[in-house]
């Protein structure tokens, strides 16, 4: 998965911007050592060019602005702090989003809204009966979305209605392509229950997404549950 | 519909978390089962979808929201909060460039401070002024970006040719008057 339009790739090892007041841009590697070495524009340079994606991180799995705002600047203060322990391994955005994925989810433990505690704490297989994916979503252009803003107002209000649990794991999933291990490195918790949260994230966005398929079938709505007048059936106006 | 069992090594599948064994497996399965295998196309969707959706909300947040926290990071770990600007050409610069750039076609290398009078006509005054003085090449300018290519008028003077150079930005419009004495113009 590619992060391309923000200008950096998924590893995050050479970003097009900015440039550090240079016509080529410096990868982060070399950031990194400048501001290691007393450079301190180098670690600006490196601010701009996360800022917004790890925001964008920290958003997803708050939903509030100034809450995904104060993570950022923790995250990247920490990370100066911290600068000497990265060994360059992976990408500076790698470690850089494992730092505000660890924020975030400090955050929602310590601001923790009362929020019931999912059923899928166990083994998935014995609460998922019953429960299964939706077979069509979004009439199969889920490019809607980017231009339609109702869409995006839906998806928005679904996200909020997801559990804190349910929406990490779907915004670490999505948005940064983490792995069932890294996550259940980052939530403290197995694969097993990682794999079970993000199974019924998808599903329960899947449900709360229904009524953009077009023409979902009588069928498909029984076997769902859903009922004419449900949350997740509500006519687009 | 498929058992929520299968449904979950589907979204494992996607999601590339199999083994090689499992996921030759459930590829089987998909190419003979259709619903199987519009639940995988429906998973692939909600990621797309999701990724989007996500990467955008950063786009309703300020670039100053930005620059605060910036200031406050900057703060903490010592590093100056502002970045000096880059210096941008003043008016003499810009005028200059140009003519390093035309210099070729326009007039002889044989041009200089000294040969040549600028006239600088500021018809809409900012409240920085750029300030140009005859025949000087040492001219303090504020800073100002040169937005607009210049658009160039030729006239003849008595006893030389003259270049019009009407110019655009943020200070207002600026025409600036180049005059090269005869005996030193190739021809325009």
């Amino acid at each position: 998965m590619s992060y391309n339009r923000l200008g950096v790739n998924k590893s995050g090892q050479r970003a097009s911007i900015p440039t550090h007041g240079r016509g080529d841009p410096l990868d982060d590697l070399e950031l990194v050592t400048a501001v290691r070495n007393g450079d301190s524009d180098a670690f600006r340079t490196l601010f701009e060019r996360y800022n917004r994606r790890a925001y964008a991180l920290a958003f997803g799995v708050l939903r509030n602005q100034d809450d995904a705002l104060d993570v950022v600047q923790d995250a990247f203060i920490k990370a100066h702090k911290y600068l000497d322990k990265f060994e360059g391994n992976s990408s500076f955005y790698t470690w850089l989003y494992r730092i505000v994925m660890n924020l975030a989810i400090d955050h929602l433990r310590k601001h923790r809204r009362v929020k019931p505690v999912e059923l899928d704490e166990t083994r998935v297989e014995e609460h998922a009966a019953g429960d299964v994916l939706l077979p069509q979503i979004l009439g199969g252009n889920p490019g809607r979305a980017l231009v339609d803003k109702e869409i995006r107002a839906r998806i928005d209000r679904a996200l909020d209605e997801l559990s804190e649990n349910h929406r990490a794991v779907l915004v670490m999933r999505e948005l940064e392509g983490m792995s069932y291990e890294e996550m259940a490195q980052a939530m403290g918790c197995s694969k097993g229950t990682i794999m079970s949260r993000l199974f019924h994230a998808r599903r329960n966005m899947q449900k709360r997404l229904l009524d953009l398929v077009d023409n979902p079938s009588r069928e498909l709505l029984e076997e769902l549950g859903v009922a004419e007048g449900d949350d997740a059936r509500e006519p687009r106006s | 519909m498929g058992k929520p069992s299968d449904d979950i090594e589907l979204m494992q599948h996607a999601d590339g978390e199999l083994d090689e064994r499992a996921a030759a497996s459930v590829r089987t399965r998909v190419e003979k089962d259709t619903d199987a295998r519009t639940k995988l196309e429906a998973l692939g969707q909600m990621s797309e979808l999701m990724r989007s959706h996500l990467e955008l909300a950063s786009d309703h947040v300020p670039d100053r929201k930005f620059e605060n926290i910036w200031r406050t990071i900057a703060r903490e770990v010592g590093t100056p909060a502002e970045v000096p600007p880059v210096r941008k050409p003043g008016m003499w610069g810009r005028v200059s460039s140009w003519f390093d750039r035309y210099r070729g076609h326009v007039i002889t290398g044989a041009v200089s401070a000294g040969a040549v009078a600028a006239i600088a006509l500021v018809l809409k005054p900012a409240a920085h002024e750029d300030t140009i003085v005859q025949g000087s090449p040492t001219i303090e300018v504020q800073p100002a970006a040169l937005r607009a290519a210049p658009v160039v008028e030729s006239l003849d003077t008595p006893g030389g040719t003259g270049t019009v150079l009407n110019l655009e930005d943020e200070d207002g419009h600026t025409t600036v008057i180049w005059v090269s004495p005869a005996d030193t113009v190739e021809g325009i």
